[in-house]
């Protein structure tokens, strides 16, 4: 009986009570409109600004370079301004030493999740593309999601890292 | 009256108060000791007893000078009723050579001046001013125990700082500083009793130099920082042991299971020292054959008066009798799993160690990274096996290694220094045998410890004794301008004094020297609230943090009671669940929140009201590595005609796998599906959001550091976060936040 009570009492001390539950907090009156708008229609990678426009997938710049490494799958936001006979112009270069381990490599660049360009790129290099954009995948009150894949990547053997390509800069423009 | 009055009558009145206290407790169980053995352990056994004394004050909410003046009076009076200052009438110990006596006497008073002047000057250690002597002021100023839950360090046991608090009510800062110059004088002398009872007078006395002079014992050992004055509890409760031990005095059990509890109420890495004297005691009584319950019971009751007062502190404020630590079994929203493993894992590794290998040279000779060194002499440590042949070298070195044990989890010097008295003793001991190396050990060790030669051979920054400020420590110097000439910390603390009003709290990264001021400062890293308004300011400030990730869910239009959104499997050990908005729709518009919705969460379901608040910068996370089965659920009264759910999440819970339940009217979980990603988004408004979250959190400043993460970020957009600067404070920002104008 004695040990019970002890046991229990123990059990006791290693029970803190977790509440149930909350009731709604009372609602923020949250106003988008306060600060200017943060991202534009493009971005070159060393702008001071840049990192506002990556979503995932894009490295941290190296010093004294205008390029970034992306990994296979590159993320980015960008917030057209206008909608109408805008491309998607992208300075990319596919890096020799990542060349030589992959090969020919085939790209797939969407926006707003519908593909809207298939590349395929068989000598590596610095590029150019400019993309038409469908006037129905762009939006000027919010930014859209560009996504740019790469089928093939090379492995650093120093750190594991997977390199996909390179990107110098990114944007809508007329 | 002059200051430095002030400051001693602080010490002098805690120190014997403590004396008088222990030596009450001695003469009532009728136990017997030398007479130099008598004084170090009545003052040690009187701390632990004064500092409960402190503990029932501070929970009454009566500390006030009068009180401590009241309470020390009548102990020191009926001490000396009892007649505790007389000189001991028992026998004393052999006695010491007199070429010890002398090396003892001279090391004694130049260190002990040494020492005595620096913990007198205006106490400027980081540690001590800000969270030691920080709360300390508070307690005093709130009369007793606040109700605590914003910084972690509320949260540890403050055994030493009961101490502080009795001194500091009349000297402050530099009487607190004091009391721990006294634990630092005693320990020695505690040495050297102990081992001239057990008949190795020579070796405590060499011990005692080696421990009296280690640099990391000076430079801690007198400032408000709790170290020394804990080395010297545990010697105490060894000590008393191995009397007991000698000399099976029953009633010792009583000094040693106080003792051990006081441990415990002293820092929480040497609790070790209950189960280690309650093993001991065992060990003596069953070779002894005498019964075992009545003196184990009687210590445990000893040791539970200690330390039992904190856990329940602990368990009424913040929910976790152990707080900060072992919060996954004590789940609480004050301090977070997440945070307990970073703050674990960076104090296994900090100080730019990169390999192990440096720790040996940088903790005995260097101190470039470790915070302090014991002294060339301790690269003699390892010499200290060779006393495995002798039954004290085997206890002692054993002890030494029990009380190391904790330095693996920080892997600061001071960290070693519970185990230093042993590693001491042990090392004399293995050298004792050898002829004049002892005192050439000892008086080497005195020699190149003092600051002048010291300075010479340690890595240039290591943190030592410096100067010998006598007229900073007697107050011909101006506290105000002496500190206001050495330490920044301080400057900034006067300056929030100055522009802050009373009452007004101060949110900030990196912390100030809250003993210096009486204003509120909250940091970010101490508490869940605090990590929670680091929170709100990163993902204002941060793009990679703010919530541009929409996830939706799409279903037939139905009534339903409830929505549960739950992880379908594991996640990277780096990412965390979290939702910054938790949104019902109904043919594609939000169903407006009702105040009689309930919601939860698990785990950390303290904060799922910041998935429904509305306010994008705040979000209910996990503060856990995603597993299966984490949820977060909004309840509504009565059924809702539902088809979609919209989350609203932050960058990194693109690896999400969540599964969306509905609860329908017939009482079945309906799976909804596993949401479509259809957009990112551009947020505006994210600061002036963060904002208004710390206004509503009750904060009104905010103080920016040179090397806060926010600090260029506030400058430059000062008026999208509702900021106005108070003050600029050589590089420090001290900035108002604005009322918001509707």
């Amino acid at each position: 009986m004695r040990f019970r009570v002890l046991l229990s009492l123990a059990f006791l001390n290693g029970c803190s009570r977790t509440p149930q539950s909350f009731p709604v907090p009372a609602q923020y009156n949250y106003r988008a409109g306060m600060e200017p708008r943060i991202i534009g229609a493009g971005t070159a990678m060393d702008d001071p600004n840049a990192d506002l426009y990556l979503i995932s997938g894009v490295k941290g710049r190296e010093p004294n370079s205008s390029w970034r490494w992306t990994e296979p799958r590159a993320e980015f936001r960008l917030h057209p301004t206008e909608t109408k006979n805008q491309f998607l112009v992208v300075r990319y270069s596919v890096a020799g030493v990542t060349f030589q381990s992959t090969g020919p490599v085939t790209f797939s660049i969407a926006v707003e999740g519908k593909e809207v360009f298939h590349p395929r790129v068989t000598e590596f290099g610095i590029g150019v593309w400019r993309i038409p954009v469908s006037e129905n995948l762009l939006r000027t009150d919010r930014p859209v999601a560009v996504v740019m894949e790469v089928d093939k990547f090379y492995t650093t053997p120093e750190d594991g890292a997977r390199l996909g390509f390179q990107v110098q800069s990114i944007g809508f423009e007329p | 009256m002059p200051q430095a009055f002030y400051i001693l009558f602080g010490v002098v009145f805690t120190a014997f108060t403590c004396y008088t206290l222990g030596a009450l407790l001695f003469q009532k169980l009728r136990l017997t000791f030398h007479r130099e053995e008598e004084r170090p352990l009545s003052l040690l056994c009187g701390a632990a007893m004064l500092h409960g004394i402190v503990f029932v004050i501070m929970t009454a909410q009566v500390a006030r000078k009068g009180v401590f003046l009241a309470v020390g009076c009548v102990i020191l009076c009926y001490g000396w009723r009892r007649g505790v200052f007389r000189t001991p009438l028992s026998a004393p110990l052999p006695p010491l050579s007199r070429f010890w006596r002398v090396s003892l006497a001279v090391v004694f008073a130049a260190y002990g001046f040494l020492y005595w002047i620096n913990a007198m000057a205006p106490e400027m250690s980081p540690d001590g001013s800000s969270y030691h002597l920080g709360l300390v002021a508070r307690y005093l100023r709130e009369h007793g125990f606040p109700r605590i839950t914003t910084t972690m360090y509320a949260n540890l046991t403050q055994g030493i700082e009961m101490l502080y608090a009795f001194a500091f009510v009349f000297g402050r800062h530099s009487a607190a500083s004091l009391v721990h110059c006294v634990f630092t004088l005693t320990l020695p002398l505690l040495i050297l009793s102990h081992a001239r009872r057990f008949g190795m007078a020579q070796v405590g006395a060499a011990a005692a130099i080696f421990v009296l002079c280690a640099p990391v014992v000076g430079v801690v050992g007198t400032t408000a920082y709790i170290d020394v004055a804990v080395a010297s509890v545990v010697f105490a409760v060894y000590s008393l042991l191995r009397i007991y031990e000698q000399t099976r005095q029953r009633e010792l059990i009583v000094p040693i299971g106080l003792l051990a509890g006081f441990c415990f109420a002293v820092k929480y890495t040497v609790a070790m020292a209950i189960p280690f004297a309650a093993i001991w005691i065992l060990l003596l009584l069953r070779k002894e054959k005498a019964a075992l319950l009545r003196p184990l019971a009687l210590f445990a009751a000893c040791v539970a008066l200690m330390a039992a007062p904190w856990a329940i502190k602990n368990w009424m404020i913040v929910g976790n009798p152990v707080s900060p630590f072992l919060n996954r079994y004590f789940p609480n929203p004050n301090v977070l799993i997440s945070f307990e493993e970073e703050y674990i894992a960076s104090m296994r590794q900090y100080g730019n160690v990169k390999d192990w290998r440096q720790i040996p040279l940088d903790i005995t000779v260097r101190g470039a990274h470790l915070s302090g060194m014991l002294g060339v002499l301790f690269v003699l440590t390892p010499l200290a096996l060779l006393s495995l042949r002798f039954p004290e070298g085997r206890r002692l070195l054993l002890t030494a290694l029990l009380f190391s044990l904790p330095y693996v989890n920080n892997i600061g010097t001071r960290f070693l220094l519970p185990a230093l008295p042993f590693y001491a003793l042990a090392l004399a001991l293995a050298c004792a045998r050898t002829p004049r190396l002892l005192p050439a050990l000892a008086l080497g060790h005195a020699l190149l410890s003092w600051p002048h030669v010291l300075r010479h051979v340690c890595a240039p920054g290591a943190w030592k004794l410096e100067h010998i400020a006598v007229a900073a420590a007697l107050r011909i110097t101006d506290e105000d301008r002496y500190l206001s000439a050495r330490f920044d910390g301080y400057t900034v603390a006067r300056v929030i004094e100055a522009a802050v009003p009373k009452g007004e709290i101060i949110f900030t990264f990196g912390g100030v020297p809250d003993a210096y001021t009486t204003r509120e400062v909250r940091v970010g890293y101490m508490s869940g609230w605090g990590r929670n308004v680091s929170e709100a300011i990163w993902t204002a400030a941060f793009a990679g943090n703010a919530p541009v990730r929409r996830l939706e869910f799409r279903f037939p239009r139905q009534p339903l009671r409830a929505f549960r959104l739950r992880t379908s499997e594991a996640g990277p050990k780096d990412l965390q669940f979290s939702v910054n908005e938790f949104r019902i729709l109904n043919e594609q518009k939000e169903i407006p929140r009702r105040e009689d919705w309930r919601v939860h969460a698990w785990p950390n379901p303290w904060d799922a009201p910041m998935a429904f608040d509305n306010n994008p910068v705040t979000r209910w996370r996990t503060w856990e590595a995603i597993r299966q089965g984490m949820m977060i659920e909004v309840v509504f009264p009565a059924a809702v005609p539902a088809d979609g759910v919209l989350l609203e999440t932050a960058n990194d819970q693109g690896f999400l796998k969540v599964e969306l339940y509905g609860l329908a009217e017939s009482g079945n979980w309906l799976r909804l599906g596993s949401g479509r990603e259809y957009s990112v988004v551009e947020m505006h408004g994210l600061r002036r959001a963060a904002m208004d979250y710390l206004r509503q959190q009750g904060v009104s400043y905010i103080l920016a550091a040179p090397d806060d993460p926010c600090y260029a970020e506030y400058h430059i957009n000062q008026p999208w976060w509702g900021l106005q600067l108070a003050r600029n404070i050589g590089g420090y920002r001290l900035y108002r936040i604005e009322d918001r104008k509707e």
